[in-house]
C-alpha cells in the first residue's frame, strides 16, 4: 500500500500525539483513504458539543488535498446545512502537498471556535452572529445540544 | 511580387529601364512643378508613391524611394531652415540606389541649395571632387549633364526665394528631359564641380548599357559599393554609432548653434542608418570595461553643455575630437575582434534610442532616419535580389552586417509611429523577406532569445497595420498574393511568429505520438479479434500526400508547434481580420494545394488566419476532395461500375451506435475511400432527406450515446471541480473497434462541417494532432494534480523522502471508484522519490495518466480520426486550440441558462431588486467580462459539459446595502452578494470585485 504509506503515518501520528480536540479516529480497515472523527471545540457555543467529521483523501494524496465533509449537524455561519465547509488550506488553488491532515484538522477547529462572518457560508447566520451575538449563541448552543454528539470525558 | 530575377534583367539588359526611369522622373517633376510641397508630402506617403511607382518593379521602387527622398529633402528645404542638414545627406543616398537619373535632379537641388545657403552643401560636393573617376561621358547622360551646368550657372545668376528656386530647378529639369529626349542638346559645362558630382552619380549607366546582363550586374554593385565606401569615409568620418558616440554627438547637439551641431548628429545618423556595413558595425556588444569610457564620456558632455564660456567648449570640442579619434582606432579594432560573433547589444541600443528620442527636434532626426533607412532597406534588397540570383557575390560578413542592420531597425522603439508603418515598414519587410532563410532564422533566434516582448508586440502591431493600411489603401481584385506589401509583411510576421514560438512556454524532448506503429496492440491476441476487422483495415489505407509542405525556415529553427504551449505572444494577435475576410480561400487553397510552399499562399501562413477563414480552408480541402470522389464515381458509373457519391449510412434510431458501427465496418472492409464522401444518413422508417439536418442529428444521437458515462467508454473527469471533461475510460471493456466509431465519428463530423457537444480536455487535442502528451500538459488535464506535483518539483527541503514518502506506485481510482495501484516502474513500490529522481517520478506520472493508461482506446480513436482526416491540412492549419474550436464550435455562453438554473438564499428570490439588478447586469456585460464573472464565482471560466445551466449557482444574500465588496466560495459555486441600494453601486462593486479578483482567503 505505498501510495497511502504517508497517510498511514500521518493518522498514526495524529493517534499518537493525544489531540483532545480531534478525538475517536476511525479508518475503515480497507480504505484509508476516508476518516472520521469527533472535534471538540473549545469556546462557546460549540464546546457543548462534539461534531463528526469526515474527512476524505483522493487516491492522488497528497497530490490532491483532502476533503472535509460534517457528519453533525451545527449552526455556523462557515458551514453549511449539507455540512460542507470552505477552508482555504486544502482549496484547489493553496493545497501544498506539504500540508499535512493534522494542520487541516487544527485548521478546521480555529475555524469552528471563531467563526468568520465575513466570508460565510450561511449569509443569515453571519448577519444574526454580526448582529445579535447573544440570539446566535443561543440558537448555536440548542443546535449543539440538539444534534451534537455527547462529549467523552477524557 | 514580380520575380527580382525580371527585374535584373529588365533594368540592365536594355535602354528600356532608362527610359522608364525617365518618364517616371518626369511624371514627379511635373507634379513637383505644379505643387512642389503637397507633392513632396504625399510622395511620402507609400500609397501614392505605391500607386504610381510600385507597379514598375523594384529598382523602380528605388527610384520611387530616391524620389521621395527627394521630394521630402524639398519639403524639409522649403519648409524649414535645415536645408543645409537634409541636403547633405541626399548625395549619399542618392548615390546609394545609384540611380542616375535622380542623382542628376538630385545634385541639381544641392546645388541649388549651396545658392540658398552658402556654403552649408560643400560637402556634398566634396564627393564630387574625390571621385574623378568616370571622365569619358555617355551620351545618353551627358547632354543632361551639360545642358544642366548651364541651367545651374542661369540658376545663380538670380537672386530667388528657396521657393522658387525649387520650383525652377524642376521645371528647367522636366525641360532638360524632354528636350534630351530628342537628342539635340549640346552646351559646355563650365561648373568642374557639378561635373565630377555628375561623373560620379552616373558611372552605373554607362556600365549599365555598355555591358551585358549578368557582368553589369556585378559592375552595377561594384560601383555602388566604391562610391559608399568612398562616401563613408568622408565627412565627419563616422563609420559606425555606439551608444557612446552617440552620447558623445548628441553633446554636440547641445553646444551653441544647434542648426550646425545637430547637422553632424544628423548626418552621422544618416551615414550610419543609410549603409548596411556602417550599421552592421554598430551597437555591438563589447566588454563590461567599455561602460568606463562610456561614463567618461558623459560626464565629459554634461561639463561641455553645462560651461558657457564659448572658448571652453571649442577647447573641448578639440579634446573631444581627439578623443574620438584614438576612440575609434580602439572599436575598430575591436570590431575586427569581435567579427564573427557580433552580438547586439540590445540595452545599449535601447538606451541610445532612448537618447535620441529626448533630443530637441526629434521630427526631423526622425525624418532623417526614415530617409536613412528607406534608402537602407531599397540597397538591401536591390543587392540580395541579385546575390539570390546568382549574379552578385555577397560575402558572409556583409550578410552578417545586414542581418545586424535589419536587427538594430527593429528594436526602434517609434517603429510604430504612422509615418515609420508608411514609409519603412513596406521597405522593411521587403529587405527582411529577401534575406536568405538562413539569416531569417537567425533573426527569428535574435528576437527569441534577446528580444522583450514588448519589442515583438510592436514589431507585430507595426506589421498588422502596415498589412491593413495596404488593404485599406489599395484596390486589390481579391487576389492579393501579388500585393507585394502585404506578402511581405506576412512572410516576416512568420519570422517572428517563430520567434514568438521559441520564446513561449515550450516542452522540451517533446516526442510525437507513436501511433503508427501500434505494435503493442497487434502482438497482444486478445486485441486481435473479428471486431477489430475495421480498426485493422484502417491502419493499411493510407496513402501518402506528394507536396512536400513543410517550411524551411521552421526546418532550420527546428519549430514544433505542438511543442509549444503557449507562444510569447497569443496566436489570436497574428490573425489579421481584415485579411481574413479579404482573402478569397478558394483560389489561395488551390494555390497552397498546388504549390505547396513553392508559392506564396496565406494557407502556408496560416497564423495570419482567424480560425473561421482556416476553417473555410479544411472546408475546401474537404470539398475538393469529396467532388473528387463524385467524379470517380461518375466515371466508374460510365464504364459500368456504379458506386454511390456519397457515404449512405441507413441506421435504427434506437440502435443508432451498433448501426453505425456494422454500416461503417462494412465500408471501411469494402472500400475504406469512401469514408470521404459526403455523408448522407437516413434514419429506418424516416423520410427526411439527408441535406445536412439528418446528418446532424445522426452526430447529436451517437456523441451523445458514446459519451455517456453509462456507457462505459467515457469517465467524467474532474467532475467535483468547475470544469468536469470526458476522459477514455482505461477500464473500458469496449473493443477498440468502438474507440475507432467514435474517432471516425468527430472526423466526419469536422469533415461534414458539423459541430460536436463533447467537451474534451485540451489534451486530446494535442494528441489528435500528435503529440505524446507530457507533464506540462496535465495543467489542462487535471490542474489540481498538476499544482500538487508541481508543488513536489519545486520542494527544494532535504526531507523530501519522508515528507512525501511517495514511492514510484501511484495509486488512482477507476471509473467505479475502487482504488487501483500501479508501479511507474518494475518494483516502483521500493523506490521512494527524492530530490534525484522526482522529476523522473512527475514525467513518468503524467506519461502514465495522458498516454500508457489510454493507449488502447486513444490510439483505436486516433486511427478512426486519421482515416477521415488523413492527408488534410489540418496539423498545418491548427493549434490545439484552434482544433477544439472547430470540433465543438465557439462554447456558448448562455447567461440566462445560469439565470434560469441559479438558487437563491438568505432571503433573496428571483424577483429581489438587487437580483434583478445583478441579472441586468450580468447580461449587459461584454463575453470576456462574462467569462471573468464566472471565475469569480466559479473558479472556472469554461462552460462545464451540457452548458451554464449545469453550474448551479447559489446567490446568497450577504448583509443590507454596504460598502464591501461582493465575495465567493469557488467551492460551491456561491456568490455572496451585499443587497446593495442601487444599480450603479452594484455594478461598480461588482466590476471591481471580477477585475480584481485574484487571490484566496478570509476577507
Amino acid at each position: 500500500m505505498a501510495a497511502t504509506r504517508r497517510l498511514q503515518k500521518e493518522l498514526a501520528d495524529i493517534r499518537d500525539s493525544g489531540l483532545k480536540s480531534f478525538r475517536d479516529i476511525q479508518v475503515d480497515e480497507t480504505n484509508i483513504l476516508a476518516w472520521q472523527g469527533l472535534i471538540l471545540p473549545e469556546n462557546p457555543p460549540y464546546n457543548k458539543g462534539a461534531f463528526r467529521i469526515e474527512i476524505n483523501f483522493p487516491a492522488e494524496y497528497p497530490f490532491k488535498p483532502p476533503k472535509i465533509n460534517f457528519k453533525t449537524k451545527i449552526y455556523h455561519p462557515n458551514i453549511d446545512e449539507k455540512g460542507q465547509v470552505c477552508l482555504p488550506i486544502i482549496s484547489a488553488e493553496n493545497w501544498k502537498p506539504a500540508t499535512k491532515a493534522d494542520q487541516v484538522i487544527q485548521a478546521l477547529i480555529a475555524l469552528v471556535n471563531d467563526p468568520e462572518p465575513e466570508h460565510p457560508l450561511r449569509a443569515e447566520l453571519a448577519e444574526e452572529y454580526l448582529k445579535d451575538r447573544k440570539k446566535f449563541f443561543k440558537n448555536a448552543e440548542d443546535y449543539a445540544k440538539k444534534f451534537g454528539e455527547k462529549r467523552p470525558s477524557d | 511580387m514580380t520575380q527580382p530575377s525580371n527585374h535584373c534583367t529588365n533594368v540592365v539588359s536594355a535602354n528600356d529601364a532608362a527610359a522608364i526611369a525617365i518618364q517616371l522622373f518626369r511624371l514627379d517633376a511635373r507634379l513637383c512643378d505644379q505643387h512642389p510641397m503637397k507633392v513632396a508630402r504625399t510622395t511620402n506617403n507609400p500609397s501614392v508613391s505605391g500607386n504610381t511607382l510600385h507597379d514598375a518593379n523594384t529598382s523602380l521602387a528605388c527610384c520611387s524611394n530616391t524620389q521621395d527622398t527627394l521630394c521630402l529633402s524639398h519639403d524639409a528645404c522649403v519648409q524649414t531652415n535645415h536645408s543645409c542638414t537634409v541636403f547633405e545627406v541626399i548625395p549619399v543616398h542618392s548615390i546609394d540606389l545609384s540611380r542616375p537619373l535622380s542623382d542628376a535632379q538630385i545634385t541639381q537641388t544641392t546645388s541649388t541649395c549651396s545658392q540658398t545657403k552658402g556654403g552649408s552643401t560643400s560637402s556634398s560636393f566634396k564627393i564630387a571632387s574625390s571621385e574623378p573617376m568616370a571622365k569619358e561621358h555617355n551620351t545618353f547622360i551627358a547632354p543632361i549633364v551639360d545642358s544642366m551646368a548651364q541651367q545651374e550657372e542661369d540658376t545663380s545668376a538670380q537672386v530667388a526665394t528657396k521657393e522658387e528656386i525649387v520650383e525652377d530647378v524642376f521645371k528647367k529639369i522636366d525641360v532638360i528631359l524632354k528636350s534630351n529626349e530628342q537628342n539635340d542638346t549640346t552646351s559646355h559645362s563650365t561648373n568642374k564641380d557639378i561635373l565630377d558630382c555628375l561623373d560620379v552619380a552616373s558611372l552605373s549607366i554607362p556600365d549599365c548599357i555598355m555591358h551585358d546582363a549578368e557582368d553589369i550586374n556585378l559592375a552595377f554593385m561594384e560601383t555602388m559599393k566604391k562610391t559608399i565606401k568612398h562616401i563613408s569615409s568622408f565627412q565627419n568620418g563616422i563609420k559606425y554609432l555606439n551608444e557612446t558616440n552617440l552620447i558623445e554627438l548628441t553633446s554636440h547637439q547641445k553646444g551653441p548653434d544647434p542648426y550646425k551641431d545637430n547637422n553632424e548628429l544628423l548626418s552621422a545618423l544618416y551615414q550610419v542608418f543609410s549603409t548596411p556595413e556602417a550599421l552592421g558595425n554598430s551597437f555591438i556588444k563589447r566588454p563590461p570595461e567599455r561602460k568606463k569610457d562610456l561614463l567618461k564620456v558623459h560626464n565629459h558632455a554634461q561639463t561641455s553643455s553645462s560651461s558657457m564660456s564659448k572658448e571652453k567648449i571649442r577647447e573641448m570640442e578639440i579634446e573631444k575630437e581627439l578623443d574620438d579619434n584614438s576612440m575609434y582606432e580602439d572599436d575598430e579594432v575591436e570590431g575586427d575582434e569581435y567579427y564573427g560573433e557580433k552580438q547586439l547589444d540590445v540595452a545599449g541600443l535601447a538606451r541610445a534610442y532612448k537618447i535620441m528620442n529626448s533630443l530637441n527636434n526629434d521630427e526631423l532626426f526622425k525624418d532623417v532616419l526614415c530617409l536613412a533607412i528607406s534608402s537602407l532597406c531599397a540597397k538591401i534588397t536591390v543587392e540580395l535580389h541579385f546575390f539570390k540570383s546568382k549574379s552578385f557575390p555577397i560575402s558572409d560578413k556583409y550578410l552578417d552586417d545586414v542581418l545586424h542592420s535589419l536587427k538594430i531597425i527593429y528594436e526602434m522603439p517609434w517603429l510604430d509611429d504612422l509615418a515609420f508603418v508608411e514609409r519603412i515598414i513596406p521597405r522593411l519587410v521587403a529587405a527582411t523577406c529577401v534575406l536568405p532563410v538562413a539569416e531569417q532564422a537567425k533573426l527569428a533566434r535574435f528576437w527569441s532569445e534577446m528580444s522583450s516582448e514588448n519589442t515583438l508586440r510592436r514589431i507585430l502591431h507595426c506589421l498588422q497595420e502596415a498589412i491593413t493600411f495596404q488593404l485599406i489603401s489599395t484596390e486589390y481584385d481579391a487576389t492579393f498574393q501579388d500585393e507585394t506589401a502585404v506578402v511581405f509583411a506576412t512572410k516576416t510576421m512568420k519570422i517572428l511568429y517563430y520567434a514568438s514560438i521559441m520564446a513561449g512556454e515550450c516542452d522540451r524532448n517533446i516526442a510525437k505520438e507513436d501511433t503508427k506503429q501500434p505494435d503493442k496492440i497487434e502482438k497482444k491476441p486478445e486485441n486481435v479479434r473479428d471486431e477489430n476487422l475495421l480498426e485493422d483495415i484502417l491502419i493499411n489505407s493510407h496513402p501518402k500526400s506528394k507536396i512536400n509542405k513543410t517550411d524551411p525556415l521552421a526546418e532550420i529553427l527546428n519549430i514544433n508547434i505542438l511543442a509549444c504551449r503557449a507562444p510569447l505572444i497569443p496566436i489570436s494577435k497574428f490573425y489579421n481580420e481584415l485579411l481574413s475576410d479579404a482573402l478569397e480561400m478558394d483560389d489561395d487553397y488551390q494555390t497552397w494545394r498546388e504549390n505547396g510552399n513553392e508559392k506564396f499562399s496565406y494557407m502556408s501562413h496560416s497564423f495570419v488566419l482567424t480560425p473561421a477563414t482556416k476553417t473555410l480552408g479544411l472546408y475546401y480541402d474537404n470539398r475538393i476532395r469529396m467532388y473528387e470522389n463524385r467524379r470517380f464515381c461518375l466515371i466508374q458509373t460510365l464504364i459500368g461500375q456504379p458506386t454511390h457519391p456519397y457515404l449512405k449510412l441507413k441506421v435504427r434510431r434506437e440502435h443508432v451506435v451498433q448501426d453505425a458501427l456494422v454500416e461503417l465496418e462494412m465500408v471501411a472492409m469494402q472500400n475504406p475511400s469512401d469514408l470521404k464522401k459526403q455523408l448522407a444518413v437516413e434514419f429506418d422508417g424516416e423520410q427526411g432527406v439527408d441535406e445536412g439536418g439528418v446528418s446532424k442529428e445522426f452526430f447529436h444521437l451517437i456523441v451523445e450515446e458514446l459519451f455517456n458515462p453509462d456507457y462505459g467508454m467515457f469517465v467524467i473527469m474532474n467532475s467535483d471541480s468547475g470544469n468536469p471533461t470526458y476522459w477514455f475510460n482505461s477500464f473500458s471493456f469496449e473493443t477498440a473497434a468502438q474507440y475507432s466509431l467514435i474517432g471516425l465519428v468527430v472526423g466526419l463530423a469536422i469533415y461534414n462541417n458539423v459541430i460536436l457537444n463533447i467537451n474534451l480536455p485540451m489534451v486530446v487535442y494535442r494528441k489528435l494532432l500528435g503529440k505524446r502528451c507530457t507533464f506540462n500538459d496535465l495543467q489542462d488535464w487535471n490542474q489540481e494534480l498538476y499544482n500538487g506535483l508541481k508543488n513536489l518539483l519545486d520542494y527544494e527541503e532535504d526531507d523530501i523522502e519522508e515528507m512525501f514518502m511517495q514511492t514510484f506506485r501511484i495509486c488512482y481510482k477507476d471509473a467505479f471508484g475502487e482504488i487501483v495501484y500501479h508501479d511507474l516502474v518494475d518494483n516502483g513500490d521500493n523506490i521512494t522519490v527524492n530530490h534525484i529522481n522526482k522529476r523522473e517520478f512527475v514525467d513518468k506520472y503524467a506519461d502514465f495518466l495522458l498516454n500508457e493508461s489510454i493507449g488502447v482506446q486513444f490510439n483505436a480513436f486516433y486511427r478512426g480520426f486519421q482515416n477521415v482526416m488523413e492527408e488534410s491540412p489540418l496539423q498545418y492549419l491548427f493549434w490545439p486550440e484552434e482544433l477544439e474550436q472547430i470540433v465543438c464550435g465557439s462554447k456558448v455562453f448562455d447567461m440566462s441558462e445560469l439565470e434560469e438554473t441559479t438558487l437563491y438564499e438568505g432571503g433573496y428570490h428571483k424577483e429581489t431588486q438587487v437580483i434583478k439588478n445583478f441579472w441586468d447586469f450580468a447580461h449587459a456585460l461584454p463575453r470576456v467580462s462574462q467569462q471573468k464573472l464566472l471565475q469569480f464565482t466559479t473558479g472556472s471560466d469554461r462552460v462545464p459539459v451540457g452548458g451554464l445551466g449545469k453550474l448551479k449557482l447559489t446567490i446568497t444574500r450577504n448583509g443590507s446595502d454596504s460598502d464591501r465588496l461582493p465575495t465567493a466560495h469557488t467551492c460551491f459555486n456561491v456568490l455572496l452578494l451585499p443587497e446593495y441600494s442601487t444599480k450603479e453601486k452594484l455594478d461598480e462593486r461588482l466590476s471591481k470585485a471580477i477585475n480584481y479578483a485574484e487571490g484566496f482567503g478570509m476577507i
